[in-house]
């Protein structure tokens, strides 16, 4: 088993979730405004609002980091790796995660509005008319996960686990780190993967 | 807290391991201008390798402690800082925008010491920063960034994923 199978072997268990709601890999949609989008289960939204609220109820949580992936056989397929932490820019508390509950809009950076994964990623795939036109990462993301976009069909089931990160933890270099720091140990291992799907796109 | 002692030893370790012959000074003077030192013109184009490059933009605290300001990887060194960095560090100067470049400038200014560019290609590296990771020159990219981000908090440029 590869080191990133150890680790999320230990830091995973109870943390995963379906990310869509489906029915035989097709996706539910509804329509936000006027704007049409993938639905997220009911188990991600309570898996991410237990998270948050538990999480800030304590002076060492630091944020969460989640892995999107497919599950085949014993192994993960990493397909996106990311983080929401607990402070903001300039905020004590992050708008990705402020008021989690009502907080469709952001939703841990998995939220329905504009800028946020399932916003863009359905901008991308019904391709409505907005204030900017759909992202090349996200149409990536379309083609990577959807078998078909009229319905949305997935390829597989994906799954996301989200790991709640208080001081102390480690990554799986084994060292103690930060949540950004251990993000990014995540994806340097991840993005090795004879698999290649890793949808994590450096900006720089 | 965090292994700070540890990661910084794995940082500049495997930095002073990949260094030498690939280290020089980058500014002759820094803004407004930002023009390259003449060693810096000539390195730039011997960097013409096929492949990837990983860049290390950084600064010197004593003879083996490196600072690391940025960390990116690309294929051609030379171009991404005749045509990327080095244009948007002198808009950023007199620009009323105030975006990453703009933190660049005021970060350079700061800097008392000499500024570095390490280039490596990706057929020099050794070992991976961290141990029992991957050797790839993403993989490694991120693994600098990893270490540098917990071992040098709030110093890097690179804005996607650092610490707050």
């Amino acid at each position: 088993m590869s080191l990133l199978d150890n680790w999320f072997k230990e830091n995973i268990q109870g943390n995963v979730v379906p990310l869509f709601a489906e029915h035989n890999l097709i996706v539910e949609t509804f329509f936000d405004k006027t704007m049409q989008k993938l639905k997220r289960s009911n188990e991600f939204d309570q898996l991410m609002i237990r998270t948050v609220e538990t999480g800030l109820q304590k002076n060492t949580w630091e944020g969460l980091i989640y892995i999107m992936y497919w599950q085949r056989n014993d192994a993960v397929t990493p397909l996106y790796v990311g983080k929401a932490e607990r402070k903001g820019v300039s905020n004590p508390i992050s708008y990705n995660i402020e008021n989690i509950r009502k907080n469709h809009h952001a939703f841990g950076r998995w939220g329905y509005g504009l800028a946020y994964h399932i916003g863009d990623l359905s901008h991308a795939i019904f391709q409505e008319t907005a204030y900017k036109t759909p992202s090349k990462k996200y149409k990536k993301w379309g083609q990577v996960l959807f078998d078909q976009f009229e319905p949305p069909k997935l390829r597989e089931k994906v799954y996301v686990a989200i790991i709640s990160w208080e001081q102390g933890m480690r990554g799986p270099s084994g060292l103690i780190g930060s949540v950004p720091s251990v993000e990014k140990e995540i994806i340097a291992l991840a993005g090795a993967i004879d698999s290649g799907k890793l949808l994590n796109v450096d900006g720089r | 807290m965090y292994a700070h002692m540890e990661k910084g030893q794995l940082f500049n370790r495997w930095l002073l391991d990949h260094a030498e012959g690939n280290n020089f000074l980058l500014f002759a003077n820094r803004s407004p201008l930002f023009e390259l030192t003449q060693g810096a013109k000539e390195y730039f184009a011997t960097l013409e390798k096929k492949g990837e490059y990983l860049y290390i933009l950084c600064t010197k605290s004593g003879v083996n402690t490196y600072i690391p300001l940025y960390i990116g990887k690309t294929t051609s060194p030379r171009n991404r800082w005749l045509q990327n960095h080095l244009p948007k560090l002198r808009n950023a100067v007199h620009s009323p925008k105030k975006g990453s470049y703009s933190i660049w400038v005021q970060t350079i200014a700061e800097i008392k010491h000499p500024i570095h560019l390490i280039c490596i290609h990706e057929n020099s590296i050794k070992y991976p920063p961290i141990p029992d990771f991957p050797l790839t020159v993403g993989s490694i990219e991120y693994q600098l960034i990893s270490l540098a981000n917990d071992a040098f908090p709030g110093q890097l440029l690179n804005f996607e994923g650092v610490a707050r």
